[in-house]
């Protein structure tokens, strides 16, 4: 059993294709998540990506960060929403439209505030992009481990600043998904809650563990640094121990996916399909 | 003669630090040799070995001064990566050295690196697999290996690199009873082939482990080589309990026997001092083996604070952790909690703070009476808590007053009765001199003890504690069980130790279960289960040292005693 945001070596189609062309692929779908704003275009990633899990079964569990990172971004998107009223901003929908108020209300010490056409679709796309990203990597980090990933990007010269850079990523993200779990647990056995109506008692609550957990992050990367430097990480160039040679069905997606980018990329700067 | 390491005049002081982590050392090693370095904690071992390879200064600020020769290069002059090819590093914690996502390719990472041909590559990973015993495990993700396996394969990734200098900085510090003997058997193996320099360093309680491979001993104390010469001559001149890193109990059974005026020579290896002792024995009668033991195990205890009736937890994905554990725990009990890693012992002590709940419906756990499936966590942790291993996971604030009194203030304290409760918890642990000090500076000793102070600040009726000694030397063990003790006798708080440190659990405990494969294989008298080694066996352990002695040597078979000062009564009341 795999744990959160680690490889599992497992015989899918997708863990089947080449590095470079998973690599390619949630590339593409990272950026274009990042560039989109349009809601059915990012709804069309969100199925891609869906598809993608499915084909390198990364397991269900995973699925419940998606829904965590949904829930939690929500009180950040209604302010925004809130205050997202600058017509200008909108590219493709008419600015009556965008202007047009769905509701209003007059709060205490905050004033008028109202919600717009532009506002509701912007803070839709909002809501979306970062469980639609984080969603991306999930086929990508289950089924390519970082020593796959290492030999393939090492046969296209690639300086190893970066491959460290990589490596750093790759091990260190399951690994504070534990530490924020058990420093969590920790907390909990102190008596610490981070839910309370009053929102200073909150940040006090929450800069406990943002502080331990900053404190973690800092002596894992120097850990992680030291370990690889003990196994000589830099010393020469790195040699492949096992050489994936691309299929026909490889460079077939990755020029594919190349293609279909540029396209998009193409679409979306020229004629601002994509935007809102 | 040429040296596989030559350090002069070395002396180290860490960047913001005001005085030296180590000492003009000397230090001459020979190619082949097995060297043991032992100190008790912040003795500068870590310190030394790190040099060895510039992960000091280059990736630990330091000043540096003198000079360390490693097979011809000048460390200084070089950069770790280079360093790499010469001295192989085996750190203390085996889990932060694992970097890839199998074990072929953890082991492969490193040869990788070396600009070595694919063939050597391979020839060297299936090497380095087949000597650590990990062939077959290829595929399997490092993270889910036993602790003794992770060890190994750490070990493996160095031996695939090939350096002619390997330097274990405490192998056996983190492993389980099983783990140590798998590592141990792995060392011995290595030490017998006798073409690498290999140096490991022992802060203690693993000496009768690792003290038979030794060629030559080195005894640090406060940064400075305060000993050096051949085992032996180190355990007879006694600077091993000297310096605060104790000694076997086999060694330190007959150096007392030896000071009452028996004619005994202290040893490290069990085998002679059981032939010293049957010799000594020849001509005197036995005694009652019940006028030697302290029959302080008989005692009823009060109320029941926990109690376990047919656990069940199976965990996401189908492991089965608990398997049908019922137990109870009461006031005032001293209890060791002990078993193999991946035994259950972890996800138990988590049922018993409510954090986990029985999977199974028919499972409960009730604290105070109440199941803890109708209480809140809040509830919960009042009655029953828990110490992590590692401190730095439960360390939250700045400085140390602060921390212990963080709990105090979450669960609403009254300011004033938050102070008085900390400022006696504190005394307790003799941290009032680090009341203001800010926690990230303080050596791991101090954390540990803080660690225990800011959940005992709590008071809770029932304290579990995991792996309270790791990474102590033994004099801060001793210091740390006392503790525990104390708060056991005198607060009447019940308290389970976790532990793979069978000789403290049978000093201090009074109570042992004993877990495997999620189950509960023996719980009773410590005597009475120590003395079972059958049931010990089946769950990966052995009993103490000095356990082991007594049965090895014939007149003395039938007295399972617990302690060095249990076996000085049997022994020095005999035949008067």
């Amino acid at each position: 059993m795999s744990l959160f945001l680690e490889y599992a070596p497992r015989d899918t189609p997708y863990h089947r294709l080449h590095p470079i062309t998973k690599l390619i692929i949630t590339l593409a779908l990272v950026i274009l998540t990042g560039l989109y704003w349009d809601v059915r275009f990012l709804l069309l990633i969100l199925v891609i990506g869906l598809l993608l899990s499915y084909l390198a079964r990364v397991p269900i569990k995973w699925f419940l960060a998606i829904v965590a990172v949904l829930i939690a971004e929500i009180p950040l998107v209604v302010i925004g929403v809130l205050t997202q009223a600058n017509p200008l901003l909108f590219k493709v929908y008419p600015r009556e439209f965008v202007s047009r108020e769905i509701f209003t209300a007059t709060l205490p010490l905050i004033g008028r505030v109202g919600l717009t056409w532009g506002g509701l679709l912007w803070g839709l796309a909002y809501e979306l992009k970062i469980p639609i990203l984080l969603l991306c990597f999930y086929p990508l980090i289950y089924s390519t481990s970082f020593n796959d990933l290492v030999n393939s990007l090492s046969r296209y010269n690639m300086p190893y600043q970066l491959l460290y850079v990589l490596m750093v990523a790759y091990r260190f993200v399951p690994f504070i998904v534990r530490e924020t779990t058990t420093i969590m647990t920790a907390l909990r056995l102190r008596g610490w809650e981070i839910s309370s109506k009053n929102p200073k008692i909150v940040l006090e609550r929450g800069s406990s563990l943002a502080y331990t957990l900053t404190r973690v992050f800092v002596k894992t990367i120097d850990e992680v640094n030291i370990a690889a430097r003990i196994r000589a990480f830099g010393a020469s160039k790195y040699t492949p121990v096992r050489y994936m040679e691309m299929s026909a069905l490889d460079k077939l997606l990755s020029i594919t996916s190349l293609a279909l980018f540029c396209l998009a990329v193409y679409l979306l700067f020229a004629h601002n399909i994509g935007m809102i | 003669m040429s040296y596989a390491i030559e350090i002069r005049d070395y002396s180290l002081t860490y960047l913001g630090a005001s005085k030296k982590a180590l000492k003009n050392i000397n230090l001459k090693v020979k190619q082949g040799e097995i060297i043991g370095i032992v100190g008790p904690a912040g003795a500068g071992k870590t310190s030394l070995l790190l040099s060895l390879n510039g992960i000091i200064p280059n990736d630990i600020p330091a000043i540096q001064e003198g000079s360390i020769v490693v097979n011809g290069l000048n460390v200084m002059e070089h950069d770790v990566p280079e360093l790499a090819k010469h001295v192989g590093v085996v750190l203390e914690n085996p889990d932060i050295q694992l970097l890839s996502a199998t074990v072929y390719d953890d082991v492969a990472f490193g040869p990788c690196n070396l600009g070595l041909s694919r063939d050597e590559i391979i020839n060297r990973v299936e090497k380095a697999l087949e000597v650590t015993g990990l062939k077959g495990k290829e595929l399997r993700n490092p993270l889910q290996l036993s602790g003794g396996e992770q060890q190994r394969l750490a070990i493996a990734c160095i031996l695939a690199m090939d350096p002619p200098i390997i330097a274990f900085d405490e192998p056996l510090s983190m492993l389980d009873p099983a783990g140590k003997e798998d590592v141990t058997r792995f060392l011995k193996s290595l030490v017998r082939e006798r073409d690498r320099t290999v140096i490991i360093t022992e802060s203690g309680p693993d000496l009768e482990y690792t003290l038979p491979y030794f060629d030559r001993l080195v005894a640090m104390k406060d940064g400075e080589i305060v000993a050096e010469g051949y085992p032996e001559e180190l355990i007879e001149s006694g600077v091993l309990e000297k310096i605060g890193v104790g000694e076997p109990q086999a060694t330190a059974l007959l150096r007392k026997l030896a000071s009452s005026g028996y004619s005994v020579k202290p040893t490290a290896s069990v085998e002679s001092a059981a032939l010293q002792l049957s010799k000594l024995l020849e001509e005197r009668s036995p005694v009652d083996a019940r006028t030697a033991f302290d029959e302080g195990e008989t005692h009823t205890h009060g109320n029941v604070i926990l109690r376990m009736e047919n656990v069940w937890h199976v965990y996401p994905g189908g492991v089965e952790a608990l398997k049908g554990v019922s137990l109870e725990v009461r006031e005032g009990e001293m209890i060791g909690l002990v078993g193999n890693n991946g035994s259950g012992k972890t996800t138990l002590c988590m049922h018993a703070v409510g954090v986990l709940k029985p999977t199974n419906p028919e499972g409960r756990v009730l604290v105070m009476g109440r199941d803890t499936r109708t209480m809140k966590f809040r509830e919960i942790i009042r009655y029953v808590n828990y110490v992590y291993q590692l401190p730095d996971h439960m360390l939250f604030q700045e400085k140390v007053e602060d921390e212990v009194a963080f709990g105090l203030k979450m669960l609403g304290f009254a300011p004033e009765d938050a102070r008085k409760i900390v400022n006696e918890t504190l005394k307790i642990f003799d941290l009032e001199r680090y009341r203001d000090s800010y926690i990230m500076y303080l050596p791991r000793t101090v954390k540990r003890l803080v660690s225990l102070a800011c959940v005992v600040a709590l008071k809770p009726r029932l304290l579990l504690v995991d792996e309270p000694t790791t990474g102590l030397d033994r004099g801060m063990s001793e210091k740390v069980m006392s503790i525990l003790e104390k708060l056991n006798r005198e607060e009447g708080m019940a308290i389970v130790v976790v532990s793979h440190n069978m000789e403290l659990i049978a000093k201090y405990c009074r109570r042992v279960i004993v877990m495997s494969n999620g189950r509960i294989l023996a719980d009773g008298p410590t005597r009475q289960v120590f003395a079972n080694e059958e049931v010990l066996s089946r769950a990966g352990l052995r009993p103490p040292q000095v356990m082991r002695l007594f049965k090895a040597v014939p007149q003395l078979a039938g007295y399972p005693v617990l302690s060095v000062e249990e076996a000085l009564k049997i022994l020095c009341s005999r035949g008067e």
